[in-house]
């Protein structure tokens, strides 16, 4: 029956007792609390080589340790365009750390500081031949700052600014007399660029202390 | 005379003043968690890029988790639009949150959806895009029943093609809605007293 409910909150965002809504119980400490969302992401940084212009969609989990720390796992789909002659798609898979600068559970504002992990993969299309396309498969390391927007006790409007560090062989696109040229780097490098991610989060259960003791 | 008639209307207005405000008194609240409203509507939306005009079939669900705050969840369909422009196909949908401001039944809301959609465009008809598109919008409602309410909206939607060659895709939209909305409370403790 909870897993109903779940599934009923999920589609319409209104749980079975209405349990999501009320307050959030908190047992010891903010450990085990479980949270799901959904962002939108964009790429501001344009760098020439690696032709990132990009905006997504993605969405994370979150599950937080102690009071002070959470981590999130997230995956985001990332869509670019070079000069109009060529698509970018990225995709992403990683997981974060979050540290926060306050024990309180859900101050209308939360600032912290993350740094995590990703796994990613490039393709580049060229847009005049579809057949002439690249890709890659390398991981990151992202690191920044965030705060959360505390709209109740369990939910949250979250902006978090990130540069994310790419270590990998590198593809890139360059225009010759308007003809696309997509190159694959051989060897290791790096090549970085802004994330900004403005996301909402919903805290669903406390999976360490959730429990009622019998 | 003239006297006689300006007491008459002020005893007028304060009895319809009176009258009013006992009836907005005795209304009953729908704006409360666990409510859910729907509807589908005919949609302008214009391109910002292009002046251009696309009409959509609209529809939403939203479920309200706190008296001030709902889950919503969109799909817009693009009809068409006049000369067959930029635009050949599109089918968006999108899911967020939305912040209301009530007074009493009626309430100004504002809010946030990541989204996506698949677009084809009549530069290229060969190419269809799935394209994450972001949409943030304004609104008022106002509940005039348990069953219904009537609805504004303009949404402000971002998307881009990047497949189009040397061809900018970008699609974003400004998209107009009004119409009648169905809502239900599925909680017995608020449907008491409605």
């Amino acid at each position: 029956m909870k897993v109903l409910s779940f599934m009923v909150a999920l589609c319409t965002g209104v749980y079975y007792h209405y349990s999501y809504a009320q307050e959030l119980p908190i047992k010891t400490n903010q450990g085990g609390l479980f949270s799901i969302g959904l962002r939108s992401t964009t790429s501001i940084f344009e760098h020439k080589d690696f032709g990132i212009n990009g905006f997504g969609y993605g969405g994370q989990l979150r599950l937080q340790f102690a009071n002070r720390l959470n981590t999130e796992w997230f995956a985001d789909y990332m869509r670019g365009n070079i000069d109009n002659l060529a698509s970018r798609t990225d995709y992403h898979v990683g997981w974060s750390v979050m540290y926060y600068f306050t024990d309180k559970v859900a101050p209308p504002v939360k600032p912290y500081i993350i740094a995590g992990h990703c796994f990613d993969k490039t393709e580049l299309v060229d847009n005049s031949d579809r057949s002439n396309r690249i890709s890659k498969n390398s991981s990151a390391i992202q690191a920044g700052g965030g705060v959360h927007f505390n709209i109740t006790d369990r939910m949250d409007i979250t902006f978090v600014a990130q540069y994310m560090f790419h270590l990998g062989p590198d593809v890139h696109a360059h225009i010759e007399n308007e003809q696309v040229m997509l190159h694959r780097e051989k060897g290791t490098g790096i090549e970085g660029h802004l994330l900004l991610n403005l996301g909402i989060n919903y805290k669903i259960a406390d999976l360490w202390h959730g429990k009622k003791k019998k | 005379m003239a006297r006689k008639k300006e007491k008459i209307s002020i005893r007028i207005l304060l009895l319809f003043c009176l009258f009013g405000s006992t009836v907005l008194g005795q209304k009953p609240s729908y704006i409360n968690p666990g409510l859910l409203s729907a509807s589908t509507t005919l949609s302008p939306a214009v391109m910002l890029n292009r002046s251009e005009v696309n009409y959509y079939v609209t529809g939403f669900l939203e479920g309200r988790i706190d008296k001030r705050i709902s889950l919503r969840g969109e799909l817009h369909y693009m009809l068409g639009n006049a000369n067959d422009k930029f635009l050949k196909n599109n089918l968006r949908t999108t899911f967020g949150l939305q912040y209301g401001i009530p007074f009493g039944n009626f309430e100004l809301h504002a809010g946030f959806a990541p989204g996506f959609s698949v677009m084809q465009s009549n530069v290229d008809p060969s190419n269809t895009e799935f394209v994450p598109s972001a949409q943030f919008n304004v609104g008022a409602r106002f509940y005039v029943w348990k069953l219904f309410h009537f609805f504004t909206n303009i949404s402000y939607i971002h998307s881009k093609m990047n497949n189009l060659d040397r061809v900018n895709g970008m699609s974003d939209e400004l998209m107009f809605s009004v119409g009648l909305g169905l809502n239900f409370q599925v909680l017995k403790k608020y449907r008491q007293h409605e």
